[in-house]
């Protein structure tokens, strides 16, 4: 089925919206929140929440990416998961080892009083992204927006574990200096 | 809420159609800088590259008699074309004709009389039927290249082989100077863009060797293109350094072996220096090099304190100034961060040959203790080629001192067997350790 007739569903409030939604997307929802989980039973709590957030928001929201917008709300909701089992005991899995590896882009931009708020910075992220070569831009988002493994992307991309790696650092450095300079203050 | 969580939100929320281009990738097929690779190769001659020598014995070897030895099995079968005065053979491992002895071959070049001279360099140049199938099959030529590939002698999985370049003819020469030849299927080696090292099948065989060239020099302008033109990351551990001149081995954990690399991978930008740059009683931590994948084996890949980074895994000196601040971190954080564990999974028992059989051979390790009583006879058996050809040419006999390597478990039976070994060599005993001369 067709994204826009799943979506229609929705807008019709007709419960074969989320079933066609698990069909098509359910194995995609459920691999970034396992990326990010590293946990089974969590990874498909995940994913349901994700359908029934999906229900309560469509309408009004009308997705233009359908795929996209799962892929967000399955994210968030699985960052929250972590960060409520992380505060309680350090996991080391994908989702934080990417979050490490942030603490680079952190820009130095301390003399700022404002703190930029998080659309904001949603919007200077992806006009930097789209500054960057096809390649370098993938990566990162693999690395850090779906939490993929290094092996994955390697594998993914067809690189070795060293290009990814040096790639993801310049990446980030490069972002540093980008937010810096856009006076970014977290 | 922290920052690195703020970022990770706000990118969470990037526009939506970055987020789906990410997963349209188009594999990047083309690792090598090859200039063009046709399918005809020429088949060049080549000198064979030293890999085994010999030092003469004080104690002249006296030569099997035309006995059982001269009608050695062949030890592989396959299909092959030797290239003499156009007679064929079918099978691997031309046996000797009858009457002619089984020997194995004296460099007299590297005459050494003194078999335990440590600063001599030996090794054995073994009968083809008593050679493995990569010591058979030693070179590859390329066309565009005008070197021959060497075989390292290293396997690799498949999962680290790459695109399929061509076919080709392995080949190599036996005691006789006579030329075998072997088809084969070249491939590259998955995250390598270096033209000259590549991953050989040969016909008939399911294992995938790497084959390398010694290149010409042409350092990389920086640390970064390095690491990444090799994987160094992905093929080369850290895990183990010696300090200054101690060469204790010490061992670091998988956690402090990232960490490492993490901040070699910051140096990224480090550019190439011409000469030598240390100095005389400089601090340094010098990681062992190796890995089967590049084909090199003890290498150093060694930090300098005044910030200078050495490191001869391409045969050639390179230097990369790094920056004292880094290097110095680097080789703070590397002693403080000593395992006690030893991860290397290479395990070995030296001792006297004590009993030599069909198949097997006695090993006893009292030499190693302190007390006598508390010594261990283990059986080793000798199914592998590498082992046994040193028993079938008489090279070990009983009462020499051995060291003998092997995978996996000895089995405490009783009998302390070894049914793993892969690799044995002669030794002798220094201060309870048993040293094999280079």
């Amino acid at each position: 089925m067709k994204d826009s007739e799943i979506v229609d569903l929705y807008f019709a409030r007709d419960e074969r919206a989320i079933a066609e939604t698990k069909n098509k997307y359910g194995s995609f929802c459920k691999k970034i929140a396992l990326n990010i989980l590293n946990n089974r039973e969590d990874a498909e709590e995940c994913e349901n929440d994700t359908y029934l957030a999906a229900w309560n928001t469509i309408p009004p929201q009308n997705p233009m990416h359908f795929s996209a917008y799962l892929g967000k709300i399955t994210r968030n909701l699985s960052l929250k998961a972590l960060r409520k089992r992380t505060a309680e005991k350090r996991i080391g899995n994908e989702g934080t080892l990417s979050l490490e590896e942030l603490g680079d882009c952190i820009p130095d931009s301390k003399s700022f009083s404002e703190t930029t708020n998080t659309e904001e910075l949603s919007n200077i992220i992806s006009d930097f992204l789209r500054g960057l070569p096809k390649t370098e831009r993938q990566i990162f988002i693999c690395r850090y927006w779906y939490c993929d493994p290094i092996s994955s992307i390697c594998s993914e991309f067809g690189f070795g574990e060293s290009k990814v790696k040096m790639m993801l650092l310049r990446t980030r450095k490069k972002l540093a200096d980008h937010l810096t300079e856009k006076g970014v203050y977290l | 809420m922290k920052n690195n969580e703020k970022l990770q939100d706000a990118i969470g929320n990037i526009d939506e159609d970055l987020i789906l281009e990410a997963k349209i990738v188009k594999k990047n097929h083309n690792l090598f800088r090859y200039v063009s690779i046709a399918a005809c190769l020429s088949l060049a001659i080549a000198a064979i590259p030293i890999i085994f020598l010999i030092a003469n014995r004080e104690d002249t070897k006296s030569l099997p008699p035309d006995t059982e030895n001269n009608q050695l099995n062949n030890i592989e079968n396959n299909e092959e074309s030797t290239v003499n005065n156009g007679s064929t053979e079918n099978q691997v491992g031309s046996s000797t004709s009858s009457g002619e002895k089984d020997e194995y071959w004296t460099d007299t070049r590297l005459h050494n009389s003194n078999k335990y001279n440590a600063n001599s360099e030996y090794g054995i140049i073994w009968p083809w039927h008593l050679r493995t199938l990569t010591e058979q099959y030693l070179s590859v030529t390329l066309e565009g290249f005008n070197e021959n590939f060497i075989c390292t002698g290293k396997e690799i999985g498949m999962e680290q082989v790459g695109e399929r370049l061509t076919n080709a003819i392995a080949f190599g020469y036996d005691n006789e100077d006579q030329r075998h030849e072997l088809g084969c299927e070249v491939y590259s080696i998955k995250g390598v863009s270096r033209s000259n090292i590549i991953a050989v099948k040969l016909d008939g065989y399911d294992k995938y060797y790497v084959y390398k060239q010694h290149g010409e020099y042409d350092p990389p302008a920086t640390l970064g293109d390095l690491i990444e033109e090799i994987d160094l990351v992905g093929n080369m551990s850290l895990s183990t350094f010696c300090i200054d001149s101690d060469i204790t081995v010490k061992y670091l954990n998988s956690t402090a072996e990232e960490q490492i690399w993490a901040m070699l991978l910051e140096c990224g930008e480090a550019t190439f220096a011409d000469g030598y740059h240390y100095g005389k009683d400089e601090r340094h931590i010098s990681f062992i090099a190796t890995s089967s994948v590049l084909g090199f084996a003890n290498k150093s890949f060694r930090i300098y304190e005044g910030g200078f980074l050495f490191t001869n895994i391409e045969e050639y000196a390179y230097y990369f100034n790094i920056g004292e601040e880094n290097a110095k971190a680097i080789i703070d954080y590397a002693l403080a961060n000593v395992s006690d564990k030893n991860s290397d999974s290479a395990r070995s028992v030296a001792g006297t040959i004590t009993e030599i059989g069909e198949n097997y051979f006695k090993i006893n390790d009292a030499v190693m203790m302190n007390n006598d009583q508390e010594g261990i006879e283990f059986t080793v058996y000798t199914d592998d080629i590498r082992i046994m050809r040193y028993f079938r040419s008489e090279f070990l006999k009983v009462g020499d001192l051995a060291v003998v390597k092997f995978d996996g478990e000895i089995l405490n039976n009783g009998k302390y067997e070894i049914y793993t070994a892969y690799s044995i060599d002669e030794c002798f005993i220094v201060n309870g350790d048993a040293l094999i001369p280079e």
